[in-house]
This record gives structure tokens, sequence and C-alpha cells, in this order.
């Protein structure tokens, strides 16, 4: 579960480089600047597995916040550009060439929901939650184990 | 009797060449590219790349199969050696003046081409000035450059080219090389008020000036 929470976090992360990528022509002439979102994805699941920290909920929504910041800035409010950009860099950096651009935004709604899901805390991690709650409670609050 | 044994021969003529010229060719898949030599044009199937409505490019169109493939306006649906070929069938004459050493300082030469687009749905067929946006507004003046030894070379697919270029089949000799991306004079994309959207099969046509 954690894995793909990082995966999800690499996904985002690719798609921001890629879409900063893409701004410069004489770079976009020259590579796959979709080919960011890949490599950003396989770098952030290989960070899970050296460092094995959780991460903050806090820190997807910043960069979905960076996300959609730099569609704005870069295509102002054109429904035409801001369905296309993602898509197009998604479909050339996974090389579905042969898949439609409203196939790629299916699949691209389905990940970034599915992605936020994983966040959302099971009741594992509640009753956790709880517990660490209650163990910072005053002493005097707890019942006593002896009684 | 002598006007009507003319006017059986007249008629004779006529339904020979009739029965005899071959059907009108279309495009499809199998067939992406045709030429029609009186007409002195070169039509070829490509699809709609809706990302450089967006973003600048310097490719108008490049062959799918080649490593610039995504990087042009058009996804041409045929391979550069066969629109060189049948630029060639149609007496066009390539320039071959283009060298990776000079050409930053190059115009291409080469026979002048006409270059139009349309697609199913259409109203009209589109020059390439209405369908690409100049940023400085100037006319598109495409060469046959040639460069096939490069463009087999390279494999990089390259059909049209929007600046001057020493691997495209085609170019615009309206700009030398490292105009679009290196020199920044100008700034080249699709027009999205004319073109279909990402992914529609369009119809290139290549005409002899």
């Amino acid at each position: 579960m954690k894995i793909l929470q990082y995966a999800f976090t690499g996904l985002l992360g690719g798609l921001i480089l890629a879409l900063l990528a893409s701004r410069s022509i004489w770079l976009e002439m020259r590579v796959n600047t979709g080919i960011l979102l890949p490599l950003t994805i396989a770098c952030a699941v290989a960070s899970r597995s050296l460092f094995r920290r959780d991460l903050p909920f806090r820190a997807v929504c910043g960069l979905e916040a960076l996300l959609i910041f730099l569609l704005l800035a870069f295509y102002r409010f054109d429904p035409r550009a801001l369905l296309l950009m993602p898509a197009s860099l998604f479909k050339e950096g996974f090389f579905l060439h042969a898949v439609s651009i409203r196939t790629v935004n299916g699949i691209l709604s389905l990940l970034v929901i599915s992605g936020n899901g994983l966040f959302i805390p099971g009741p594992a991690a509640v009753r956790h939650w709880h517990r660490r709650q209650n163990a910072f409670e005053p002493e005097a609050d707890r019942p006593d184990p002896f009684l | 009797m002598k006007t009507l044994l003319s006017m059986i021969a007249i008629l004779f003529v006529l339904s020979a060449q009739s029965a005899f010229s071959e059907p009108p060719q279309v495009l499809s898949k199998e067939t992406p590219i045709i030429f029609d030599k009186s007409a002195g044009t070169v039509s070829f199937l490509a699809e709609v790349n809706g990302k450089y409505f967006y973003q600048p490019t310097r490719h108008f169109a490049v062959s799918a199969t080649g490593s610039n493939g995504d990087k042009a306006i058009l996804r041409g649906l045929v391979p550069a050696a066969d629109f060189y070929s049948a630029l060639k069938e149609i007496g066009a004459i390539p320039g071959e003046n283009m060298t990776p050493e000079n050409k930053e300082v190059t115009h291409v030469q080469g026979s002048a081409l006409a270059v139009s687009v349309t697609w199913k749905g259409a109203s009209r067929s589109y020059s390439i000035d209405e369908v690409v946006i100049d940023s400085n507004k100037k006319p598109i003046l495409m060469r046959f450059g040639g460069n096939l030894a490069n463009s087999e070379k390279m494999k990089t697919g390259c059909l049209l080219c929007l600046d001057s270029c020493p691997v495209g089949i085609v170019s615009n000799s309206q700009y030398a090389y490292g105009a679009l991306e290196k020199r920044g004079e100008v700034e080249m994309r699709g027009n999205k008020d004319i073109l279909p959207p990402d992914g529609t099969a369009v119809v290139v046509t290549v005409q002899l000036l």
C-alpha cells in the first residue's frame, strides 16, 4: 500500500517535471519529455525501499496544487489544452501511441482518484491513532490498572 | 460520310481512354501515399498531433515511425523515402544544398512546393499558411531539399520541416536552421482554430509550383 502511495506521488512529480521540461523548445525537440513520468515513478518507488518513511498527505496535496497552478499558468483556462497536455505527456511517456487522448484522460482520472484514496486512513490506522492519543492522556485521567 | 467516320473515331478514342484509365486512387493505411504526375501533386495520409497547438515546434510533418514522430504538428503515415520518391516521380528537383556544416547560414533550395491539408468534414483544403501559425506572420516557402541520404542515416522520419533543414525531405526556405529552437527568431505551432482535434486523419497534398 505504501509503495503505491510513493508511486502516485512519483506520477504527480513526473507530470510536473515533464510539463516544465516540455516548455523548453530545445529540449522538447530533442527528447521525449514524457519519459520523465515513468522515470520519476521509478525513483519514487526506489526511494520508498531506501528510506521507508511514510508520506504525509499534505505533500501530495502540495504537488497537486503545484500541478494545477502550472497548468493554469501555462494554458490559462483553455479547457482543450488542459485536457490535452497532461494526457499527451502521459501518452508519450508510456509509449501509448495507439491509445486516444480520451482514453488516456480516463486512465489519468482513475489514477488521480484512486491515488488520493490511498491516503484515506483505514480502520487499523484509526485504531492505532486512538491508541497513540490515549498514550498521551494525563495520568490522572487514566483508569488505574490495579483497581 | 467523312464526318460520321471522324465522329466514330472520336467516340472510340474517348471510350478507350475511359476504359484504360485507372480508377481514382484513395488514400488508406495500406496505400498512405499517392501521386499524380499530370497534376504534379503528391498526397499522403497523416494524423493531427494536438500537443503542438499549444507548444512551439519546428516540424510540420514527420513519419510516425521516425525518431521525431511525436515532435510534429502532423504524424505522417508514410516513410520519408517513399515521400522523396513520389516527389521525384512528379518531376520535383531536389536542392541538395544543405549540410550539417552550413545549415545555420543557408536557406534550402530545390523545387518550390505548395502544401495544403484537408480532412473528412472539412469545407475545403487549407494552405499550410492557414494551418500553421508563424509568430512573424511570414509566408511558409516550402522547397524540395532532398537530403535522402541524411534522412536514412539519421532515421528521424522528417517529411516537412518549418525551417531549412539538412535532414527533412521538404523544408521552409523562409528561415535558416536554428531560427526556431536556437535563435528564437520565430515560433510556429498548429492552428487549433482550423485543424481538427488530436488523432484526426488528414490528407496532406504537396503540389509542384
